[in-house]
């Protein structure tokens, strides 16, 4: 199992196909929320969006560790990526530039007045596992 | 929990989508896309299908109550649901089953390929293999269409 974000998964982090976040709940409960948009900072460290995420953040509080499901709009590769909550940034350039992407998802699906962005959501990866590759199970 | 009407009405829509989820080793969530579901007639269990090579995500230990979570969305206007149980049953998909999941993925993935994207690439995967049905206990529902105070629970 891979733990690093290698180049051929960036077009997955482009917002084209809409990512799924997975928690668990402290008695064992999954939680499934649908995110605008995972970011990635470098090949060890993602953010991803916290716009209303009630239950999903109640669960990061009691269990920081997650999986976010991404897709590749090229390869059609699913990837479930591990992930551990760091820290939470509410300003500066990364929020900035995440702010921006997701105003400008919000304006192509017409829900400028929906989607804003609370917060940058900093995770390191844990691990990542391939479940679709190339369009196959793997 | 008896399933409302909102959710009652989605298993023959074809614009949604479906994902389930359990709870691996460590604590962590896995999850998967699968191909539909029904409504069972006592209105307190659904039944979702999923390829059999995926199964093992969901799949039960047995002696224990597997906790399960099932999302529904819509790929056109992001309404979407959440219906959070426990497991249940499963057994091979039944000849009708394939012929429902199957049609609806195919109408699936043409709204997709009429939204510009490669919907065979994106869901095709969930016609190649044979398939499990997988009943669950639904005990409560959620409303998740992203807009402000989403997540409440969803009553008739």
């Amino acid at each position: 199992m891979e733990n690093k974000i290698t180049p051929d998964m960036l077009p997955a982090f482009q917002g084209v196909i809409p990512p799924i976040l997975a928690t668990v709940s402290l008695d064992g409960m999954p939680n499934m929320t649908y995110i605008s948009h995972v970011h990635y900072i470098d090949e060890e460290h993602l953010a991803i969006s916290r716009q209303f995420f009630n239950k999903t953040w109640k669960n990061i509080e009691e269990n920081p560790n997650f999986t976010v499901a991404v897709t590749c709009p090229q390869s059609f590769t699913l990837w479930k990526i591990n992930l551990s909550y760091q820290k939470e940034a509410k300003e500066g350039e990364l929020f900035d530039e995440m702010d921006m992407i997701i105003t400008a998802i919000a304006s192509g699906q017409s829900m400028e007045n929906t989607f804003k962005l609370q917060s940058a959501v900093i995770c390191k990866v844990e691990s990542i596992q391939t479940l679709i590759l190339n369009g196959k199970i793997n | 929990m008896l399933l409302s009407e909102k959710i009652k009405k989605i298993p023959n829509l074809s614009d949604f989508v479906f994902w389930a989820a359990s709870v691996g080793e460590k604590n962590i969530c896995d999850l998967t896309r699968v191909s539909g579901f029904i409504i069972e007639e006592d209105n307190e269990h659904i039944t979702f299908f999923l390829p059999k090579l995926l199964f093992s995500i969901i799949e039960p230990t047995p002696g224990t109550d597997l906790k399960i979570s099932f999302v529904m969305a819509s790929i056109k206007n992001f309404e979407s649901y959440q219906v959070k149980g426990v497991y249940k049953s499963h057994q091979t998909c039944t000849q009708e089953n394939i012929d429902f999941y199957r049609l609806k993925v195919l109408k699936t993935i043409e709204i997709l390929s009429d939204m510009g994207l490669d919907g065979n690439g994106i869901l095709g995967f969930l016609l190649e293999q044979q398939s499990v049905a997988l009943t669950m206990y639904c005990s409560v529902a959620y409303e998740q269409t992203p807009k402000p105070g989403t997540g409440g629970k969803l009553i008739d």
